[in-house]
């Protein structure tokens, strides 16, 4: 016997096992009940005690558990706010103090290879210039360059085995030009023993009126035209 | 009726007994028929009622449990009672259980009731021996307890699709168990 069957059949088992009650026994259900009832009623009164609970921490708040719970909330977001304020506010303090710290810091981390460029000092006013009294007497080349011109010339004879020596006389002798004439002492002759007034006095030069100044030695005055002859008309 | 069930859930979650105790003696009996139907032991189907009540106990307590749809709440948590049972302990009792205490009842059987008997059976049998557990579960989430396709899938925990493909595979292999059965005869 070969029967084919359909998935409607199958259905249709399925559907008539479903129709087949399978009851509780009661026996059983009573009991599982009972206890089920034991079990809420625990934790109802569980429940109960704790809201009493709450509402007592609630300082006899009328409003009950949930209220007191609810304003706890608010002031525990309220103080969390009033502590992050406070925290933003006293970074930006610390971070506006130490500004070119964190400048350098953020330089140093991002630009390493960074050319540092060094200004120059600002243009002062050109130095005073320095005055060197050579012989005394202020020219008007040293006034406006800072130079120390000295010449010295040394003739050596060729038979004297002495040092050249420069005389006071031969110092003051110096003329703008810097140039000092040397002399040197005389061979000595025959005697060599005492050479005491060998040696020949040079002439006088100075003039007579030494004291007063010439007219060549007058300087011209700049804020004069000069006056030759009438100038150029 | 639905509003019935939402304020009946929404006094419970409030953990009132009254509340509590109506759940319990609308969905004990389905309940402890779809463990039986599963584990094959009276007891232990009455345990897993007594666990599932207790779970949902836990859970109103908590502050948490289901929102809306109790009754699906309450077989996905016999599902997962059970599967876990069986895994700890593998039932082989017959699902005759169910038949015999209606079959004690009848005195006198025909023929066509003799055959039916024998088709029933033989699913029976198919059931507990050809089908895997996740097609026995849709099989009888789906076609005895009236679950559709998406709260079976939520029970077991699995996608719509795939619960189509387990039951479609599922009433094909009680297809050919009960045609084996019927050309053996």
């Amino acid at each position: 016997m070969n029967k084919v069957l359909k998935d409607q059949d199958v259905l249709r088992l399925l559907a008539r096992l479903k129709n087949i009650e399978v009851g509780y026994p009661a026996d059983a259900m009573m009991t599982r009940r009972e206890m089920y009832a034991k079990q809420a009623a625990a934790a109802t009164a569980l429940i109960q005690a704790r809201g009493n609970d709450l509402n007592a921490r609630g300082n006899d708040e009328p409003s009950g558990a949930g209220v007191a719970g609810a304003g706890s909330s608010s002031m525990s977001m309220w103080l969390e706010a009033v502590l992050v304020t406070v925290i933003v506010v006293e970074a930006g303090i610390a971070t506006y103090i130490h500004r070119e710290k964190i400048a350098d810091i953020i330089d140093s981390a991002f630009f390493p290879n960074k050319v540092e460029h060094v200004s120059n000092p600002p243009d002062e006013s050109p130095s005073p210039p320095v005055i060197i009294p050579i012989s005394g007497e202020e020219t008007e080349a040293a006034t406006t360059v800072p130079m120390f011109m000295f010449t010295v010339t040394v003739t050596v004879p060729a038979t004297g085995a002495s040092a050249p020596t420069l005389t006071p006389e031969a110092a003051e002798g110096t003329n703008e030009e810097g140039a000092a004439e040397v002399l040197s002492t005389p061979a000595p002759d025959d005697n060599p023993g005492l050479h005491l007034g060998q040696t020949p006095k040079p002439e006088r030069t100075l003039p007579s009126n030494n004291d007063k100044p010439s007219n060549d030695d007058k300087q011209p005055n700049e804020n004069k035209p000069p006056s030759n002859g009438g100038g150029n008309k | 009726m639905k509003d019935d069930g939402v304020n009946l859930l929404k006094a419970a979650q409030k953990l009132d007994e009254e509340a509590l105790t109506a759940i319990f003696d609308s969905f004990a009996p389905a309940i402890y028929k779809y463990a039986l139907r599963l584990c094959h032991d009276p007891i232990e189907a009455d345990n897993i009622v007594g666990d599932v009540f207790s779970q949902l106990l836990e859970q109103f307590a908590g502050g948490k449990g289901p929102r809306t749809n109790l009754r699906s709440y309450l077989y996905q948590t016999a599902y997962h009672l059970v599967v876990d049972r069986s895994r700890e302990n593998k039932h082989t009792a017959p699902l005759e259980v169910a038949i015999n205490v209606q079959e004690k009842e009848r005195t006198i059987p025909t023929a066509t009731q003799i055959e039916e008997r024998v088709l029933m059976e033989a699913l029976v049998s198919a059931m507990n021996s050809e089908l895997t557990d996740d097609q026995r579960h849709v099989i009888i989430l789906r076609f005895l307890e009236d679950f559709s396709l998406k709260e079976t899938a939520q029970i077991i925990g699995k996608e719509v699709n795939n619960v189509k493909v387990i039951q479609n595979r599922g009433i094909a292999k009680l297809r050919k168990a009960l045609e084996h059965q019927l050309s053996e005869e």
